[in-house]
């Protein structure tokens, strides 16, 4: 067998084990996956990092070139030619979609086989073609019908799989009804909202009853008041839903709303994995840094003392809406390189002691600023220059530049107080207390 | 006014002199054609026999070579849009040669495919006692030669544009590749493809030079209107003109039922 470096979980294994392997041209998403039943997972990352992609392999509208997909013990797809490894190198299927994407005859088996390595396995790659694996896919834009009216959407996936017209349908208006639709059947995709669209995409793809349930930025294109509704029924839906579900995004509270376990990807590989408070309380990466706002340094713990990295100049979060000049905060930054910097390892002070590689986290909302060195002060203090202000939430985004690039918080009439604009010097601290100290 | 200065913007007379003629070349001769036209006469010109069978058999044949053009045009256009094989733009060339081939030339080249001693005549007149050429079913095949292309590429351009993830979606939702083209695909190009049949057919109509040569000018049996009209301008000018007047209207009915899609100003 071909895939021997695999390890063998086939058999018996409810839920979804995957390794997905996909190489296409200078990017390679390679991505570890194990979905227990009733577990809904979510994969976070920047754009580019391969989430989808990582569906798309999933639904089989993209072959892999390595790995395997077990589903309920059920092999979809586990490459093993070398014909099969060229193809999905090529990227064919990316460009060709479905019809061209299966491989050749002879690998492809009807998946109600249900055995693992049968006659047409002899090279040790299988293959299920995406309208035989069941699985439900939401996609992003929701790719409703437009021809077909709502209740016909949702009549297609039960018709496909056998069922008679008038019990497709009788099934499709229960759907509907369960999404808070029944009296939209007769409406097309266009006369939808964009909650009502995402609704009906739904039900679309929870009325063929899917092992597996695959969502796409499921929320992405909704306004942020339709967000919040729609967010807590999906909730409501994926918990009732029996098997394991994963949910693509790059919004971090569409993840830990959604989701019990998070995986964070990034150039296409996992980055960190856990429960929603383990992956914000301590991020390992700048991404989710940025995403659920904290400074972010990594560095060598001493006692009470985190050596920063001197390469890390670490991840601040930003706002939005820049005050602001760009050009005109690049030039004072360029006089402040002159003056009067510390050089040399920053260090900073923690209340809980840890030995070696460590990271250190601070939500912006710690930090103080003060336009004099302050007195009797914190022991993290450290001169910084404004080299942006951004609106966040309530308050000002304060950037900082300096020996530790950080992010600050501050009410707007503390930041009109201390006169806040790039360019401006002002002394920051924070307390030991409110630095997380973790290890790397 | 500042408003009007920059709406009446001075046309070049150096564009507009040869505009303007050019208009009137191309608007002029159906102009005549409509002021040469025996109105008063038309109701009774329009049931003479020979009219009529012109008629019909354009009506006839024109639908027959849409028909046939639909079944196989339509797998072909989802062939040079979806398929991935080699020397697909080559067979795409080859497709649209008869759009810009001298429809003579095409007769001539039908003649000798499937005239008596033609590769394809040869064996059918042997096997079946067929004869293809000069009957109405070469008329057929000839206006199917010449317009079947238009619908390709119609359809071509419609299965382009559209989104391809919708028939992913389908997959995902339990369709085969079948189920997905008649379910999903179809109906989503169908704008395209029934404008391509328009297109199809309007050319059909018109067909002159590939069908003479092909199925040759026999009334009731291959003389459709384009050859009537012909044959009536050297015996019969004013019947030249009604038949002509029938082709006029068919053409701004097709152009009417395409304008969405043509001549829609971007």
């Amino acid at each position: 067998m071909s895939a021997a470096t695999e390890p063998e979980t086939s058999g018996s294994a409810a839920g979804l084990d995957a390794h997905l392997v996909v190489d296409r041209g200078g990017f390679r998403l390679d991505l570890r996956l194990h979905v227990a039943p009733g577990e809904t997972v979510a994969l976070l990352g920047p754009n580019g990092a391969g989430k989808t992609t990582a569906l798309r392999a999933l639904a089989g509208l993209e072959a892999l070139s390595g790995g395997h997909i077990v589903l309920d013990g059920e092999t979809l797809d586990r490459p093993g030619s070398r014909v099969r490894r060229m193809r999905a190198a090529r990227g064919e299927s990316q460009i060709d979609g479905p019809p061209n994407n299966y491989p050749d005859i002879g690998v492809r088996q009807s998946s109600a086989s249900g055995f693992e390595q049968g006659a047409g396995d002899r090279r040790g790659s299988r293959w299920v073609p995406p309208e035989e694996r069941r699985i439900g896919v939401v996609f992003q834009d929701y790719l409703l019908f437009p021809h077909l009216t709502a209740i016909d959407n949702v009549a297609f996936g039960p018709r496909r799989r056998g069922l008679g017209r008038t019990e497709a349908r009788a099934l499709a208006a229960a759907w509907l009804d369960r999404v808070g639709l029944g009296a939209f059947g007769k409406r097309r995709p266009k006369q939808l909202s964009g909650g009502q669209a995402q609704r009906v995409a739904l039900a679309r793809a929870l009325a063929t009853d899917p092992a597996l349930l695959l969502l796409d930025e499921p929320l992405a294109a909704l306004d942020a008041r339709t967000r919040l509704d729609t967010r807590a029924e999906l909730h409501r839906h994926l918990t009732g839903h029996s098997g394991p579900a994963i949910v693509v995004t790059h919004d971090p509270v569409d993840a830990l709303m959604l989701a019990d376990r998070l995986v964070v990807i990034e150039d296409g590989r996992a980055v960190q994995e856990g429960d929603a408070e383990s992956v914000t309380a301590r991020p390992r990466t700048d991404y989710i840094a940025r995403l659920v706002g904290l400074n972010l340094y990594r560095g060598k713990a001493e006692g009470h003392q985190v050596v920063l990295d001197s390469s890390i100049r670490g991840a601040t979060p930003t706002g939005t809406a820049t005050y602001g000049d760009a050009s005109a905060s690049a030039t004072t930054a360029d006089g402040y390189e002159e003056t009067d910097v510390p050089e040399g390892p920053v260090v900073l002070v923690a209340s809980d002691p840890l030995e070696g590689p460590a990271f250190a986290a601070f939500p912006p909302s710690s930090v103080a600023l003060y336009p004099e060195r302050p007195d009797g002060s914190p022991r993290n203090t450290w001169q910084a220059m404004v080299s942006g202000v951004h609106r966040h939430g309530d308050n000002l985004r304060v950037q900082l530049d300096g020996p530790l690039k950080a992010a600050a918080d501050v009410t707007p009439a503390a930041a009109a107080q201390l006169r806040l604009e790039p360019g401006r010097r002002v002394w920051a601290t924070v307390k030991a207390s409110e630095i997380r100290v973790y290890p790397a | 006014m500042p408003a009007k200065r920059i709406r009446r913007r001075r046309v070049p007379a150096a564009l507009l002199a040869p505009a303007l003629i050019g208009l009137a070349f191309l608007i002029l001769p159906l102009a005549g054609l409509l002021a040469r036209a025996p109105w008063t006469e038309l109701p009774a010109r329009l049931a003479e026999p020979e009219m009529l069978a012109a008629l019909r058999l354009s009506l006839f044949t024109a639908t027959a070579a849409t028909v046939l053009s639909l079944l196989f045009g339509v797998p072909i256009a989802w062939l040079l849009a979806r398929g991935e094989f080699p020397g697909r733009s080559v067979l795409r060339a080859l497709v649209t040669v008869p759009l810009v081939l001298p429809p003579v030339v095409g007769g001539v080249a039908l003649l000798l495919v499937f005239g008596r001693s033609g590769i394809i005549g040869a064996w059918l007149y042997e096997r079946f006692d067929l004869t293809i050429p000069f009957s109405t079913a070469a008329v057929v095949l000839a206006m199917t030669f010449v317009s079947m292309p238009f619908l390709v590429v119609s359809v071509e351009g419609a299965l382009r544009g559209a989104d391809i993830r919708f028939e992913e979606a389908a997959a995902t939702l339990g369709a085969g590749r079948w189920t997905v083209f008649t379910r999903v695909t179809l109906p989503m190009v169908a704008p395209g493809v029934l404008a391509g049949a328009v297109l199809c057919w309007a050319r059909a109509l018109g067909e002159f030079g590939a069908t003479i040569t092909f199925a040759g000018n026999f009334p009731g049996r291959t003389q459709t209107m384009p050859l009537a009209v012909y044959l009536a301008l050297q015996s019969d000018p004013e019947a030249a003109i009604v038949l002509s007047l029938i082709l006029l209207a068919v053409s701004v009915i097709v152009l009417a039922s395409l304008r969405e899609r043509w001549t829609a100003a971007p």
